[in-house]
């Protein structure tokens, strides 16, 4: 009981810490290490790619990932927007669909129920492999260019042929449908035709009310990176997709 | 002492905890960027729609000279027929050929008739029975003509739909 007064009182005078006190200042510095080496580890996965990217003969082959994407209308390009490989700079135009539908037609009037030639498709027009869809509008707009929604767009039938492309049905409307492209578009590869005709319907020609109105085609495509392809469109699109063994894309 | 332990003890705490965070962090999402890219395009035409006709009639003696004038905007088909008492008949005069008498008893004009355009005359006489001669002011002869917007199958062959044909008008006298 003497000897062990005598010991606390000289831990007093020379502030010498004990075993007990010696363990509890010892977890600050196995913690403060750790983290030192948790964040020479977190340092070291992007110095990692600069170390494989310098090797130590100072060349390195340069591949440049430019996706790029082109829709055409019966063989003939459309639209295209494509990365220009440097500064955020993007290559796009293009002009109007169905520019040459009344070409040497009698009058360029519409005959209604003809089916006129309207194959829509799409080309990888890109650097890298990709993923495609294309939703298609169809409405009517008055003189003014306002959008008249109390005539039907089933008017305007669109004759889709179903080769390689899959229909979203839970994104459709009367005016809107969505398509995929089932398969990986590699660089320079077009699909088939996703459409064949554009036939305005007997119909619309019959009542005065539909007099001077416009019909109205819209396409627009959009295209995506194959790599990590179910988060990539999930982020991009807004959709749960499978992408199979060989690639091949279906909707959830 | 105790508290300079204890703030050591916290801050190294929380050193390793950013450091944790920083490594899970880089680890489970390497990254969030996608190579994405559109195209579109647009396009269409103004449609014309609804058919109109007239009749044009000229009356010579007992013969009324028939034409058919299309006034509206789209081009179509167009037919006639003549009424006239159950004891005049009438005899027709089709100089261009291009009328043609069906078995519903209509003239159908044969050519697709253009917006503004008007058809060749059709010209219907009447005979008056013997002994009526004094009463030819007080014969009708009634022209109903009917139109209907042209239409066209898928191969672009025009065709005419008389189930969905526009009654625009008749014209009597004689």
């Amino acid at each position: 009981m003497k000897s062990s007064g005598k010991k606390k009182e000289l831990e007093k005078v020379k502030g010498i810490p004990g075993r007990k006190n010696a363990k509890k200042a010892g977890i600050p510095l196995v913690l403060a290490i750790g983290a030192a080496l948790l964040l020479v580890f977190s340092a070291a996965n992007s110095s990692r790619a600069a170390l494989t990217y310098y090797s130590e003969n100072y060349s390195a082959e340069l591949q440049m990932f430019d996706i790029g994407v082109t829709l055409l209308e019966n063989g003939n390009e459309v639209s295209w927007r494509n990365y220009a490989q440097k500064d955020d700079i993007w290559q796009e135009g293009g002009g109007e669909l169905l520019s040459h539908m009344l070409e040497g037609e009698n009058g360029g009037k519409i005959q209604p129920g003809k089916a006129y030639e309207e194959k829509l498709s799409v080309r990888n027009s890109g650097s890298i492999e990709e993923y495609v869809r294309v939703s298609l509008y169809r409405y009517w707009e008055d003189k003014d260019g306002n959008r008249v929604t109390d005539v039907s767009p089933g008017l305007i039938e669109l004759g889709l042929t179903g080769d390689g492309w899959v229909e979203d049905t839970s994104a459709g409307t009367e005016e809107r449908t969505v398509l995929y492209y089932t398969g990986i578009l590699s660089p320079g590869q077009e699909t088939p035709a996703l459409s064949e005709t554009l036939r305005i319907e007997e119909e619309a020609v019959m009542a005065e009310g539909y007099n001077g109105l416009r019909f109205v085609l819209e396409a627009e495509v959009n295209a995506v990176q194959t790599h990590n392809a179910e988060d990539a469109i999930k982020s991009a699109w807004g959709v749960d997709v499978s992408v199979g063994e060989n690639g091949s894309l279906s909707l959830k | 002492m105790k508290s300079k332990v204890r703030m050591q003890y916290w801050c190294s705490l929380f050193t390793f905890a950013i450091g944790l965070l920083l490594v899970c962090g880089i680890e489970e999402k390497p990254s969030t960027a996608y190579f994405t890219t559109y195209a579109s395009a647009k396009g269409g035409y103004e449609l014309q729609a609804g058919t109109e006709t007239e009749i044009e009639e000229e009356i010579i003696e007992l013969t009324k000279h028939i034409r058919i004038v299309n006034t509206g905007k789209v081009d179509c088909f167009v037919r006639v027929k003549v009424f006239a008492g159950s004891l005049t008949p009438v005899s027709y005069l089709d100089d261009s050929g291009k009328w043609r008498l069906e078995g519903d008893g209509y003239w159908y004009y044969q050519d697709i008739l253009a917006s503004g355009a008007a058809t060749e005359e059709l010209a219907a006489t009447i005979e008056v029975p013997a002994g009526m001669e004094d009463m030819m002011d007080s014969f009708d002869v009634v022209v109903i003509q009917e139109c209907t917007a042209v239409l066209y199958r898928e191969d672009g062959t025009p065709y005419a739909d008389w189930e969905r044909k526009i009654e625009a008008g008749e014209g009597a006298g004689g």
